[in-house]
């Protein structure tokens, strides 16, 4: 579980830095990431095990975020989780369709985040 | 014959020559003389070798008694050494009587001592009378002499001549005799003396060994109950460490729900901002398209209305963030209230195991340990003072044994003497004067030997004793030896309640710095209102610019659509923010969500959560 580095991209000062005080607190390495494009880049020159990404963020969005990532070799087969507001199917399917790992419903509860996430990650 | 009786008739007023001149006269004429005189030298030879016999017996038993008691005294001496308890009491207890027996013994010995010292005071004066029976026996000596010169008998002169000789010899070696007898018997006197000193400091030493004991003893009963009384304070210590412990573990645990329902309260704080940015965003977009058509009153009446009612609208929602601000404030303050008295109390668990107990336990513990030590170099400090006593002892013994011989050999060599001078009176006074001083000197052994049989048996029992006090000791001793592991176990107890103080002070640390983190987020409901604030302002230009309303349009129709769409949408929100509201409350946590009141729709039902089959929630999907 340790030395693990967790990517978290939303537009919300607070959340994130509240997700960052969760898995910090769990032994978890985070990088934040504003928006979608700013995770992409983040995300070239780092070694990431995990995205938690919000939906709806400016410049780009969670699903966008994705596909970007999912695109190329680096993160084919890294999990992603969405943290998001938005329960919509038709979202939801499109978040599949993408290459989402899971989907999480704001507001999470963070024993439930981090059992998920302990969950996804490769041991 | 006749002129002898004229010579004694003539001379009979002075006695002792009367006497010299008739045992003369007796010699003289007696012609067994050289037989009875043989006769006398073989019993003289008999007494003397008895007296040596005794003499020899004397000295065995006198140095088998002082054999016995170094014994014995060294017996005493290696079981002093772990002198406590009951037992070391009833050993010294023994001791002090055993002490009385040899002051009794000294002055039974020195009683004796004293006669003996009379006794050959008297036969000192006994040897001056001889001395002035040598001065008559030599005017008597003279007197032959004379008896020759007026034509006494060859034979006779020659015979008496050689008496003479004998007797004069004889009060040459009875004086040296008396004067070595003096002398010895002061010497013996002196070292008996000596001796006496020696017993005395021995019983000195032995009372302050028994003092010693006593003392030692008391000290460790005092020392065990103070070990006892260490043992139960880190009993105490150890369970007010786990009480604080577990005190500390559910109270983290409490902050970490706490902790958790902050997070997801803020998260509705977060999720409510955003839906009123997206409220603001419509509204904005859609007045943006609907002002420059704002011209019939119709549209003007409808945008009066919506106007109004946003105004109304928004003014709940603004009181409904104060309030949910002013919530949220209480109950971060109650965290942090209980934040500091968990500090507080971590605080005084370590004052309380760094200031008081532990440390006082561990002192005491070291205090009692150095003291144990002290103690035990003080009894082989003693031990071996005994030892040098008892070697002065053993010295004096031994000079008694030689001044013993020196006696049996002067008397030996006195009885020789006083047989040699074939003067049988004299020779039968030394004899029997030594005799009954070695049948004194006997009497006495036999006397010493009764006694140290008695302390003997006593000493016995003392051993006995001194094995039950030793194993009486046996528990303190144990404890004593347990000491070094209680002080290494406080210190790794100490040791680990400093680490688990630091742990826990970092931890505290790190909760306080997220909960002031927390705090800089309660601001927020303010903030939206700040925000919320020029919408107002908006809305109510809005109401004031298109009084009079007339008829409504599409765009009013479609502007109103949209803001029925994100009333239900913060109803829906509303909804549950209440429910997880209402469950934080009856979990106790003082912290309430917004309970953001965009609409009048506040008669909406809670819908419960629906029962989830996944593994982490109805919240959560895992594709």
């Amino acid at each position: 579980m340790m030395n693990k580095t967790i990517l978290i991209a939303d537009d919300s000062n607070s959340l994130r830095q509240m997700v960052a005080m969760t898995l910090t607190q769990a032994g978890y390495q985070v990088i934040e990431a504003v928006h979608g494009q700013d995770a992409v880049e983040k995300a070239v020159d780092q070694t990431i095990h995990l995205v938690i990404t919000d939906l709806n963020m400016p410049v780009m969005n969670g699903i966008e975020l994705i596909k970007q990532l999912r695109s190329g070799t680096t993160h084919r087969f890294t999990p992603m989780l969405m943290l998001t507001t938005e329960s919509d199917a038709t979202k939801k399917q499109e978040g599949r369709a993408a290459g989402a790992t899971g989907w999480i419903l704001k507001p999470f509860n963070p024993d439930q985040l981090l059992a998920v996430i302990k969950k996804v990650l490769p041991a | 014959m006749n002129m002898f009786e004229n010579i004694y008739r003539k001379f009979w007023w002075k006695p002792a020559i009367s006497a010299g001149v008739s045992s003369l006269v007796e010699i003289a004429s007696d012609p067994t003389f050289t037989e009875r005189f043989i006769l006398q030298k073989e019993a003289l030879l008999s007494v003397s070798k008895d007296t040596e016999q005794e003499f020899v017996s004397f000295g065995r038993e006198a140095g088998s008694l002082y054999s016995q008691a170094k014994t014995i005294l060294s017996k005493v001496n290696e079981v002093l050494e772990g002198a406590t308890g009951d037992g070391a009491r009833q050993a010294v207890d023994f001791f002090e009587l055993l002490i009385a027996d040899f002051e009794q013994l000294i002055a039974k010995d020195r009683n004796e001592v004293t006669t003996l010292i009379s006794e050959m005071t008297g036969l000192s004066g006994q040897i001056e009378t001889l001395f002035r029976h040598r001065e008559v026996i030599d005017d008597a000596a003279r007197l032959p002499l004379a008896l020759l010169k007026i034509g006494f008998r060859v034979e006779g002169a020659s015979r008496l001549q050689a008496i003479t000789k004998i007797l004069d010899a004889v009060g040459v070696e009875a004086s040296v005799l008396g004067k070595k007898v003096v002398a010895s018997t002061n010497a013996q006197f002196l070292t008996l003396e000596t001796a006496a000193i020696s017993m005395k400091e021995l019983i000195l030493s032995l009372h302050g060994m028994r003092e010693e004991a006593d003392r030692t003893q008391s000290e460790t009963t005092i020392r065990i109950h103070e070990l006892k009384r260490h043992v139960e304070q880190l009993r105490e210590v150890r369970l007010d460490q786990d009480k604080v412990g577990q005190e500390i573990e559910a109270t983290g645990k409490e902050l970490q729900q706490e902790f958790n329902r902050v997070v997801m309260a803020l998260q509705y704080h977060d999720i409510t901002r955003q839906q009123l940015e997206h409220i603001a965003e419509t509204f904005e977009s859609t007045l943006s398209g609907s002002m420059p058509s704002v011209s019939s009153s119709e549209s003007a009446a409808l945008l009066h209305q919506t106007a109004k009612i946003q105004v109304h609208q928004t003014q709940a929602a603004l009181g409904s963030l104060k309030m949910a601000g002013k919530e949220f404030q209480q109950g971060m303050d109650q965290i942090l209230c209980r934040a500091n008295d968990l500090e507080r109390n971590v605080m005084n668990f370590q004052s309380f195991c760094r200031n008081e107990k532990v440390f006082e336990a561990l002192q005491g513990l070291e205090a009692l340990q150095s003291m144990m030590d002290e103690r035990t170099m003080m009894k082989q400090g003693i031990s071996e003072a005994a030892c040098l006593i008892f070697e002065k002892v053993t010295d004096c013994t031994s000079t008694l044994n030689e001044l013993t011989l020196d006696l049996r050999i002067l008397a030996i060599n006195a009885q020789v003497q006083a047989a040699n001078a074939k003067h049988h009176e004299v020779v039968e006074m030394l004899a029997k004067e030594m005799c009954d001083v070695s049948n004194a000197i006997k009497r006495a052994a036999e006397a010493l030997t009764l006694d140290m049989t008695a302390i003997m048996k006593q000493l016995a029992l003392a051993a006995r004793a001194w094995k039950l006090g030793t194993k009486q000791s046996k528990e303190g001793r144990i404890i004593h030896k347990e000491v070094p592991h209680c002080i290494k176990l406080l210190t790794e107890i100490q040791e680990k309640v400093t680490i688990g103080l630091a742990e826990s002070e970092s931890l505290q640390a790190d909760l306080r710095s997220r909960i002031v983190f927390l705090l800089g987020k309660v601001n927020f409901p303010l903030v939206a209102s700040d925000r919320l604030l020029p919408v107002l302002r908006f809305f109510r230009e809005v109401e004031a610019e298109t009084q009079p309303m007339g008829e409504h349009s599409e765009v009013s129709l479609s502007v109103l659509a949209s803001m029925e769409t994100n009333y239900t949408m913060a109803s829906e929100r509303k909804v549950h923010a209440l429910a997880v509201t209402e469950s934080l409350e009856t979990a106790g946590l003082p912290v309430a969500p917004i309970t953001v009141n965009l609409s009048d729709s506040s008669q909406s039902e809670v819908k419960p959560a629906a029962p989830s089959g996944e593994e982490f929630g109805d919240n959560i999907e895992l594709f």
